[in-house]
């Protein structure tokens, strides 16, 4: 690889042609070296070719190469040099054998994109695949321009050198996909999408597509028996949409159908793809001298440029591109003419070609390692997440499950707790019975927690008997934010029971209530139904409030809709306590409301949503007001309580 | 299939193919020049030529130069090929006839770009600045080296428009057969379908080649199964070459005999007419 290699600015505005000074200049530089030792040993003349970015002939440009893996999913996206940047994506999916001539075997499709984000000389077009949808383009390609048949012999080189390396290489064998013979196959997408088109865009998508092959986990299945058919003599074909279809063609027999899941990879693990070698390959721009285009001469000068960029490929007659894998063993030979070439010099271009490419093998495995051990860990800190999740279930709060679309596991939502236990109501509760119970549970899942050296032993927050300045922080980490939360709300609740806390301290809970809960409360807007359950459901006395403050945190609620009730109670007790200026703060932090509570607030300041609640609220405070003051909603309860703070607010302000 | 095995065995233990072939003979060959008689009306003064190797046939038809269809196609300094290959829905032997759709299948258009390329390393493109030389191919029967056949009829096609060359191209393929009766590698020229699509999953190769023999220059080469080391990748690259030039020979000899005619023509000899069942009876040389 070039170590003295620098950026020439990209210049596409001559695209498709070249000005002759341009040609020549490059031309020239490419044959500096060719032409002046025509009898040595011909491995100087690289060496002495300097082009445009300051590579010699046989100088590749520097890759770089970024890997990403999911749930039945990889992505890698390699930079090539300053200009060229391709993405490759590789999934599956199970499907019925594609034809009925070949029953033991998957399918790979392949999928090249090349659109004007690329180049400005790409026109749009659809992506070209191999796949039976692909490629199935209307016969209007004949009228087409000129320049879209460019890019479509362009893009089609591309998937046919795919093909060939990939596939009839014998890297991938498709018998190795096959799950269950003749019924479900593993059809394995890959799509490649060139992002900036700098010249040899083919060797970095090919680059990025075994990268992708090699970092992909196919996930485990479970075949899970479906119902039992019995059929007629005629034979039925049921098929009912792409990820169900169950083929039954029997006569008068009872037929199992069994529907395969994917086991996501927290579960089990998935495995690689069966590659039985990794093949990269390089192409070279090649310039013959003058006189062989120009004349009828025969003349042995031809200049290999390797790797060439886009203005270089313009200017060369012919491509050459060699795919090998670490083996040396030679996967592709595809020289494509458009000059002629002696023997020897192909070959000493195949084996110029060994070295780059042992290379670039190599940056494969090293960055396909380090990608791995990365999806190692995070697979791993998935894993305790949700053991964390269901040891702490048991003993916690009990509140209403989380309304999920399938019964995995939440991996998709990163801070998502899911606790499965349902939440108990009991409209005569006592207080203090509920304030043992918080934390005695909070005791017992903390100890359990602590103890339990199953799960790694991750360090919990220490307790501490006055809540804390750690606890928001653990909370916010989210590791143990059930347990933090159970306990913060413990302390909160002594807080509370303890009168003769500072105002300022209730002050400071309150905001980092009002911190957590936002920070939570990122992802999902369904979960605004279950803050309302949530709110309606706990009958507590004002005093218990903050236990339905700290209930209001716990499932996650966007922030502009619902907002979390700070603890009203403390603000009761600040009341009795103190001036002013704290009354006033406490009603400042009121105003984060939940538009199903009725919180009374005269001073809205913060922020717009709560002016708008807070005139919702005035209004239904009349309403409120007339209903008489049962407690079977919290917000009736605090607002049992308000009433009388507004009153001697309203006379204080007045 | 009991007998088709011992059949082979027995051509294996005699060092012969499975069509009876030695390892390094082409198929029987026969060029026709002037196949297609509507070339003359077109676009100028074209040319054909239909070529058969063994069971694999090609007709091709050039027409040019002639002006570009488009003002934006046309180069500055030189003429601009127009390939176009297709194969009929019949082409495939044997019970593998899928329907693909020529305008897009996959191995067609590649065809079309290499056979393309191959072209412009052929013609003397700078003698016609801003025309379009326009190339047709069509498969007609398809067993085994179609790209070879198809390049094979360019070519000769273009001798037959006289349009100025610096060599004639010539097309074959070679393969590598690693397992075979004999421990020791052989490789094949010319191979047919069977050859190629067997030696798929072993360790075998096929490699078409074009070249201008009369330079010994490669234009080109196209390998896609795994050679193990460079030295195969040269002993199959050679055999190629001289596959190469055998059909050489057969091509200029179709040629001269063409040239004959036609001169026979000019003073008096021989009918007129140019139809495709004298030209049978002329032109048929075998390989």
């Amino acid at each position: 690889m070039s170590s003295t290699a620098y950026v020439t600015i990209r210049d596409d505005s001559g695209l498709a042609s070249l000005s002759v000074n341009e040609r020549d200049f490059l031309r020239s530089c490419a044959l500096r070296g060719a032409a002046t030792t025509k009898e040595e040993d011909e491995d100087d003349n690289p060496s002495k070719v300097l082009r445009l970015d300051g590579r010699r002939g046989h100088d590749v440009r520097t890759i770089k190469l970024r890997l990403h893996r999911w749930d039945n999913g990889a992505e890698t996206t390699v930079q090539w040099g300053a200009g060229t940047r391709v993405s490759a994506v590789c999934s599956a999916e199970l499907v019925p054998p594609p034809s009925l001539d070949r029953p033991n075997e998957g399918l790979l499709v392949f999928e090249v994109d090349l659109s004007p984000m690329a180049s400005p000389g790409f026109r749009l077009a659809p992506a070209v695949s191999t796949g039976p949808g692909g490629g199935g383009r209307s016969s209007s390609s004949s009228s087409t321009n000129f320049s879209n048949q460019e890019q479509r012999l362009l893009s089609n080189r591309i998937l046919r050198c795919l093909e060939r390396i990939i596939l009839m290489g014998g890297a991938l064998d498709t018998e190795a996909l096959v799950v269950e013979g003749g019924k479900w196959v593993w059809k394995l997408t890959l799509s490649i999408t060139v992002l900036d088109a700098g010249g040899n865009i083919l060797d970095a998508s090919v680059l990025a597509a075994v990268a992708a092959l090699r970092h992909y986990r196919k996930p485990q299945i479970s075949m899970t028996p479906m119902a039992s058919i019995t059929t007629e003599t005629t034979p039925t074909n049921e098929y009912s949409g792409p990820a169900t279809s169950a083929v039954n063609m029997s006569l008068d027999r009872t037929t199992i159908i069994t529907l395969p899941t994917l086991i996501p990879s927290t579960v089990k693990e998935a495995t690689p793809l069966p590659l039985h070698h990794s093949p990269l390959s390089i192409s070279f721009g090649l310039i013959p001298a003058d006189d062989a285009v120009h004349s009828t001469s025969s003349t042995s000068v031809v200049a290999a440029l390797m790797d060439p960029t886009d203005r270089e490929e313009l200017v060369a007659s012919g491509t050459l591109t060699i795919a090998m894998n670490i083996h040396s063993e030679i996967c592709l030979l595809d020289y494509g003419g458009g000059c002629e070439l002696l023997p020897d010099q192909l070959k000493k271009c195949c084996r110029a070609a060994q070295g780059a490419i042992q290379e670039l093998c190599q940056l494969l495995e090293r960055t396909l390692q380090e990608a791995d051990e990365q999806a190692q860990t995070e697979r791993l800190r998935l894993l305790q997440l949700q053991q964390q999740a269901s040891n702490v279930s048991t003993a916690t709060m009990m509140l209403p499950p989380l309304p999920t679309n399938n019964n995995n596991n939440n991996n998709n939502i990163p801070f998502l707790q899911q606790l499965d236990d349902q939440l108990d109501v009991d409209t005569t509760v006592d207080d203090s019975q509920i304030t043992d119970y918080i934390q005695t549970a909070a005791e017992e899942a903390y100890r359990k927690q602590a103890l339990d050296y199953s799960t790694g032993h991750i360090a919990t927050a220490v307790r501490e008997d006055i809540p804390n300045a750690d606890r928001p922080g653990s909370a916010v980490t989210t590791s143990s934010s059930s347990a933090s939360s159970s306990s913060l709300l413990a302390a909160m609740l002594k807080s509370v029971g303890q009168n003769q806390k500072n105002p300022s301290i209730d002050a400071t809970t309150t905001v980092t209530t009002i911190d957590v809960a936002p920070i939570r409360g990122n992802d999902n807007n369904t979960m605004e139904t279950t803050t309302t359950t949530t709110t309606t459901i706990t009958p507590m006395d004002p005093e218990d409030t903050t236990a339905a403050a700290a209930n209001n945190k716990p499932p996650v609620t966007s922030k502009s809709t619902t907002l979390v009730q700070p603890k009203k109670v403390t603000r009761k007790d600040a009341i009795e306590i103190d001036d002013d200026d704290d009354d006033e703060e406490e009603e400042e932090t009121v105003m984060l409301q939940s538009e199903f509570d009725v919180v009374v607030t005269p001073k809205t300041t913060t922020t717009t949503t709560s002016t708008s609640t807070t005139q919702q609220q005035s209004k239904t405070d009349d309403t409120m007001d007339e209903e008489g003051p049962d407690i079977d909603d919290l917000s009736m309860a605090i607002k049992s309580s308000k009433k009388d703070k507004k009153k001697k607010k309203v006379h204080k302000k007045k | 299939m009991g007998s088709s095995i011992r059949r082979t065995d027995l051509l294996a233990l005699s060092n012969l193919r499975n069509d009876g072939r030695k390892p390094g003979e082409i198929r029987r060959m026969r060029v026709q020049m002037g196949a297609n008689t509507n070339t003359g009306d077109g676009g100028g003064v074209g040319g054909s030529a239909l070529v058969d190797m063994g069971l694999t046939s090609a007709l091709a038809t050039v027409r040019g130069p002639m002006a570009c269809a488009r003002r934006s196609d046309e180069l500055p300094d030189r003429a601009m090929v127009d390939v176009s290959v297709k194969a009929v829905p019949f082409a495939p032997s044997g019970g593998d006839r899928r329907v693909t759709n020529p305008n897009t299948d996959r191995r067609l258009v590649e065809m079309t770009h290499l056979l393309k390329r191959a072209l412009e390393a052929t013609i003397l493109l700078q003698l016609y600045p801003k025309s379009r030389i326009q190339v047709q191919v069509v498969i007609l029967a398809d067993d085994g080296g179609r790209l070879s056949a198809a390049i094979n009829a360019a070519s000769v096609a273009l001798i037959d428009a006289g349009i100025p060359v610096k060599d004639i191209l010539c097309s074959c393929s070679a393969g590598y057969a690693g397992s075979g009766v004999n421990t020791d590698e052989k490789t094949l020229v010319d191979l047919n379908r069977q050859e190629e699509s067997s030696f798929a999953g072993q360790n075998a190769v096929c490699l078409p080649c074009a070249m201008l023999p009369q330079r010994g220059t490669v234009v080109m080469a196209q390998c896609e199964a795994r050679l193990p080391d460079f030295d195969t990748m040269d002993r199959v690259l050679g055999a190629a070459m001289d596959g190469c030039r055998a059909v050489f020979d057969i091509i200029q000899a179709a040629i001269r005999e063409r040239a004959s005619i036609l001169l026979g023509m000019r003073r008096g000899h021989g009918t007129v007419t140019n139809s495709f069942e004298h030209q049978n009876d002329d032109m048929e040389t075998d390989g």
